[in-house]
């Protein structure tokens, strides 16, 4: 069982459609966890955010909720380039992918992925993000 | 046309002669004086026959048809032999690489039919080759177009279904007004769009998708299941659950299918649940032999009617209720069959509905 991390303050969503993006900022916001939620279009421009700012911790986040299907670079792949990344940023951050999905093989891919915390279902409901902070992170 | 290519392999000059004169105004012939130069020919002319004499010195016609036979599987192959060879002949059939043999001398009427024969064989296997191929890709096309097709249904679906819960959560709506009402129909109807469409790609995927042999927990299945369908039916504390897992032994079985059957016997329990009634109840109760698991799923909701039991695993069968959409269960039976498993229902109109599978355990000795 991996170390659960300090309470988080900042998360990144990472989602190719606008109306998604809109609907699970705003559902993580009511759930008053985070101050910063940075919400990104495609894998690129997040990965630029967190290159940007290796040397300000401050501004990276400690979960990052990833959309599966994205036209460039998809899900998997974001998390294939994340690996590059070192390794004490990495062990700083947590994945989680954000799907409607419901393909096996896109099952059996995040399963077998050690870097995703959990595959979890769209629409993201308040209740599941709760519980999936509350068993990775120090929440109390 | 383009004429029957066909190459004849025998070590005496004279026989390669008088094949090729018997027959070269009908056919294109190659010939071959040994097997080291029959694959030459080979490498540069795709030919339909191969018909070869048995007794050549180096190698024999046997040998020879055995080397070639996963570097030129299409071509027909034929051979020749004297009525002294039968022993060679049993092995050539038997292994199943030659098509027909000639007995030596041959004559020319006989070969002809052969040819004529074997050239029908050889374009039967092109053609079966062909549409194997062909259904090869409509069939990797389809599962792709599936694939796109449940990801474009889906997803926008599923934001809708997020905007309804946020309408909800940030409590814009008075639940008791008009607006309120309509507003959960609204979501109730997205909810049944959403299970509709899953039950269509779980029916498409049970007849695809070949049996699978894993290790199953089925406390963890069960748990995962009965949160995924709370969650989805809008379940809080409304209904209890009750779940009782016995399982001393590992459980192996085709944890896809299983995931189908039990989701849809849990659904089923918390959708057809009976209103009139205070304490909603679903128990499961597995219990995991080396031999078979058993899950018993009950329910205190409306029941089946008698006359309707006999009629639930049929195709669009829907009871009295407008819920479902008359796949369900059909599944349910369908995915059974694959595992190989059995189910039984029995039911008290308005009392509640007992479900009980019983699936093999294949764990691998």
């Amino acid at each position: 069982m991996p170390i659960k991390l300090p309470k988080p303050d900042t998360i990144m969503l990472v989602d190719d459609s606008s109306f998604d993006r809109k609907i699970v900022q705003r559902t993580v916001s009511f759930t008053k966890i985070f101050q910063t939620i940075l919400v990104f279009a495609s894998g690129p421009e997040a990965l630029d955010y967190i290159s940007d700012n290796i040397e300000n911790p401050e501004k990276l986040p400690q979960l990052i909720l990833l959309d599966i299907q994205m036209p460039e670079m998809d899900g998997f792949e974001f998390l294939s380039r994340v690996a590059i990344l070192p390794e004490p940023l990495r062990n700083s951050l947590r994945f989680a992918l954000l799907s409607s999905t419901d393909d096996l093989d896109d099952i059996a891919k995040a399963n077998a992925n050690p870097h995703i915390i959990k595959l979890m279902k769209k629409p993201l409901h308040p209740t599941a993000l709760l519980a999936l902070l509350n068993e990775h992170f120090a929440m109390e | 046309m383009a004429p029957i290519k066909i190459l004849y392999v025998d070590d005496e000059e004279h026989n390669l002669k008088s094949f090729k004169a018997s027959f070269r105004r009908q056919y294109e012939i190659h010939t071959a004086i040994s097997a080291f130069e029959a694959r030459s020919v080979l490498t540069n002319t795709n030919v339909h026959i191969i018909i070869s004499d048995q007794r050549m010195p180096q190698m024999t016609g046997v040998e020879f048809f055995k080397s070639i036979k996963d570097s030129y599987p299409d071509p027909i192959r034929v051979l020749l032999t004297g009525y002294t060879d039968i022993d060679a002949l049993a092995e050539a059939i038997n292994e199943g690489h030659i098509y027909r043999y000639i007995t030596k001398p041959w004559n020319e009427l006989e070969v002809n039919n052969c040819i004529i024969n074997a050239y029908g064989a050889y374009n039967s296997k092109v053609e079966l080759k062909e549409k194997v191929s062909e259904l090869q890709k409509t069939n990797d096309e389809l599962n792709r177009f599936i694939y796109s097709i449940s990801h474009e249904l889906r997803a926008p679906l599923a934001s809708a279904l997020g905007l309804v819960h946020l309408v909800k959560l940030e409590e814009l709506i008075d639940t008791q007004s008009r607006l309120g009402e309509y507003w959960e129909l609204l979501e109730g109807c997205c909810n049944k769009l959403d299970d509709n469409i899953s039950k269509t790609l779980q029916y498409y995927k049970n007849h695809r998708y070949e049996a699978a042999n894993e290790n199953i927990d089925l406390k963890t299945l069960t748990d995962e299941l009965i949160a995924l369908h709370k969650q989805a039916n809008n379940v809080t504390d409304q209904v209890a659950f009750e779940t009782v897992i016995k399982q001393p032994v590992e459980f192996w079985g085709d944890s896809f299918r299983l995931e189908i059957v039990l989701g849809n016997l849990i659904s089923n329990a918390i959708k057809f649940q009976n209103p009139a009634i205070e304490n909603k109840k679903i128990s499961i109760t597995v219990k995991v032999t080396t031999l078979y698991a058993q899950i018993m799923v009950a329910d205190n909701g409306m029941g089946i009617l008698e006359e309707n039991l006999p009629k639930i695993f049929t195709q669009f069968f829907r009871g009295n209720h407008e819920k479902g959409f008359g796949l369900g269960l059909f599944i349910v039976k369908e995915a059974l069959d694959k595992m190989e498993g059995t189910i039984n229902a029995k039911s008290d109109l308005d009392k509640g509905s007992i479900f009980t599978i019983r699936i093999p355990n294949k764990k691998p000795i």
